[in-house]
């Protein structure tokens, strides 16, 4: 679990620290605050190959400046975390053909010319060094492969995204540790009272049973249970690793929002999965509370945050859950 | 329900209830001073919850992106105006453990004094800082002139010959008072009495109040 992160040149953050960090991590913060670019920056901390997704618009020669902090690609994106003093360079290759000297492993014939790309320099507590070579034509190439760094499994839940191929895998892991009757049964209790089986086909699809004569493919659910889908297979096959869940309200009724709330709180306390979430809804921080209290979770078990943009900086305000519940109680603005 | 609260002012004052935020206003409005926001605390007695409440205040977002210039906590000083300080005193060092951005003060040594830190922190204790008593005994000494008044006490009195271990005094001292000068006898609350001029804001028991808010405003 890590406690701190900070981000130096990554896109809105030319400065930033976030510290007490526990097991859930609530953000919120107005429009152009940082919230997601907070994620992806934790994202690219432990899982640098999704430098290819975090952007709609992906990862190419056009907005790889874009990255850095007012378009300055003369320094570094630096993000950091005191835990094993995992460090993280990222220069902007312009021409990694030149920058082959640094990777040893590949023959530099494979490697065409004038790639543009991004260096990732890591260092770590065990002194260990790894360099990491992705272009923007989606080639990779690592360095001192012998080495390790301590990286934690990491995943980013893009909820707008409806390609569902790494739940399907995620699922399937499932199912082979046997662990899908009781996902279903958590979906149904949840949210989708109707729901009997889901089932992986041998073309490798959702199918699910709602009590009809067939099976109905796992795209006719609705928005909730999907989304629902996507945060528990995602829990369950992270064990002692990091979520990032953009606006996890996204299509949740307000009605079933304490439910599904208790349902990942539950299945993050179980399987160690430290947790953050941004959203812009009352509504959900409230029945984040609410499914807080009524799970009687110890007080350093979360904290939440919102991000300010103040001027060419983005700040965090943190708040402890006493502070957030009698902020609520009060009527006083938190998001 | 309301607009949640967000802070629009840089100088801010903490009051222990709705009424004490009403009869502040008043004042203020009196004194043509409108840079100041006033926002209630509810629940002193449980000093934990206090602490967490003053905290998400000021932790509130603001309208605009300026700092906090000066901030006052006002309590009853009910028994003793000197521990009513210590007990503010001692909420305000809690608060500076939890070391909010952008709010660096010092604790106050006197009452009604701001500090000289980069954020100014000042106490007033209710009704003058030194007397025991409350808001209400503030509001009850401006209007001793009034016939009314007397008709108050005699009630009161009255009643304590019946009960006497009759409790919250002052409060049953204004709300009968209240109900004697209000409008077609309307019920009404201290703030709402206070807003409607049902007592004397031109006395002289206000003038430390005043002076205090005026500092404030000057901060």
């Amino acid at each position: 679990m890590i406690k701190d992160i900070k981000i130096k040149n990554y896109k809105g953050f030319k400065d930033f620290q976030l510290d007490n960090l526990k097991q859930i991590n609530l953000i919120t913060g107005k429009n152009n605050t940082g919230k997601s670019t907070l994620l992806e920056a934790i994202s690219l901390l432990y899982n640098p190959k999704s430098v290819y997704f975090i952007n709609f618009s992906g990862f190419n020669s056009n907005n790889c400046y874009s990255f850095f902090h007012n378009l300055n690609t003369q320094d570094p994106i630096i993000i950091s975390t005191s835990h094993n003093n995992l460090k993280l360079n990222i220069h902007l290759c312009e021409n990694i053909k030149e920058e082959q000297r640094f990777i040893k492993d590949e023959k530099p014939e494979n490697i065409t010319k004038k790639e543009t790309g991004f260096r990732f320099l890591y260092s770590s507590k065990n002194k260990a060094k790894t360099d990491l070579f992705i272009n923007t034509n989606g080639n990779y190439y690592q360095t001192n492969k012998s080495d390790k760094i301590h990286i934690s499994d990491t995943k980013l839940i893009n909820l707008r995204n409806t390609y569902l191929d790494n739940y399907v895998k995620q699922f399937d892991e499932i199912q082979t540790n046997k662990q899908d009757d009781i996902l279903i049964k958590l979906l149904k209790e949840t949210i989708a009272p109707r729901l009997n089986n889901i089932t992986l086909s041998q073309d490798n699809t959702l199918k699910v049973d709602l009590g009809l004569d067939k099976y109905l493919p796992f795209s006719a659910l609705g928005d909730g249970i999907k989304t629902l889908f996507k945060i528990l297979t995602t829990i369950y096959t992270t064990k002692d690793g990091i979520i990032l869940i953009d606006e996890i309200e996204n299509g949740f009724h307000y009605s079933v929002m304490n439910s599904v709330w208790k349902v990942i709180l539950k299945a993050a306390k179980e399987f160690g999965v430290q947790i953050f979430a941004t959203t812009h809804s009352k509504e959900c921080i409230e029945n984040y509370l609410k499914a807080f209290n009524e799970l009687e979770l110890e007080d350093d078990f979360d904290n939440y945050y919102r991000l300010e943009a103040k001027q060419d900086e983005i700040i965090s305000v943190e708040y402890t859950t006493d502070e957030l519940k009698n902020a609520l109680q009060n009527n006083f603005e938190i998001r | 329900m309301s607009d949640s609260l967000r802070i629009n002012k840089d100088k801010l004052l903490f009051v222990e209830g709705v009424d004490d935020r009403a009869v502040i206003y008043r004042l203020l409005k009196s004194l043509n001073i409108d840079n100041i926001q006033v926002i209630c605390i509810d629940g002193k007695d449980n000093r934990k919850k206090f602490i967490d409440t003053l905290s998400a205040a000021l932790k509130s977002p603001k309208e605009t992106d300026f700092q906090i210039n000066a901030f006052a906590i006002m309590l009853d000083a009910d028994n003793e105006a000197k521990s009513s300080f210590q007990k503010a005193c001692s909420i305000l060092k809690e608060l500076q453990k939890r070391k909010i951005k952008n709010l660096d003060f010092d604790i106050p040594k006197k009452f009604a004094e701001f500090t000289n830190s980069k954020t100014k922190a000042a106490v007033f204790i209710m009704p003058d800082c030194k007397c025991c008593g409350m808001l209400e005994t503030l509001c009850l000494n401006s209007v001793k002139d009034d016939p009314f008044y007397n008709c108050v006490e005699s009630f009161i009195s009255n009643a304590k010959g019946i009960k006497n271990d009759l409790d919250y005094i002052e409060k049953r001292k204004v709300l009968s008072f209240i109900a004697l000068k209000a409008k077609k006898g309307h019920k009404k609350s201290l703030g709402e009495a206070f807003e409607d001029d049902i007592f004397n804001i031109n006395s002289d028991v206000f003038d430390l109040i005043k002076k205090f808010l005026k500092d404030l405003s000057l901060r």
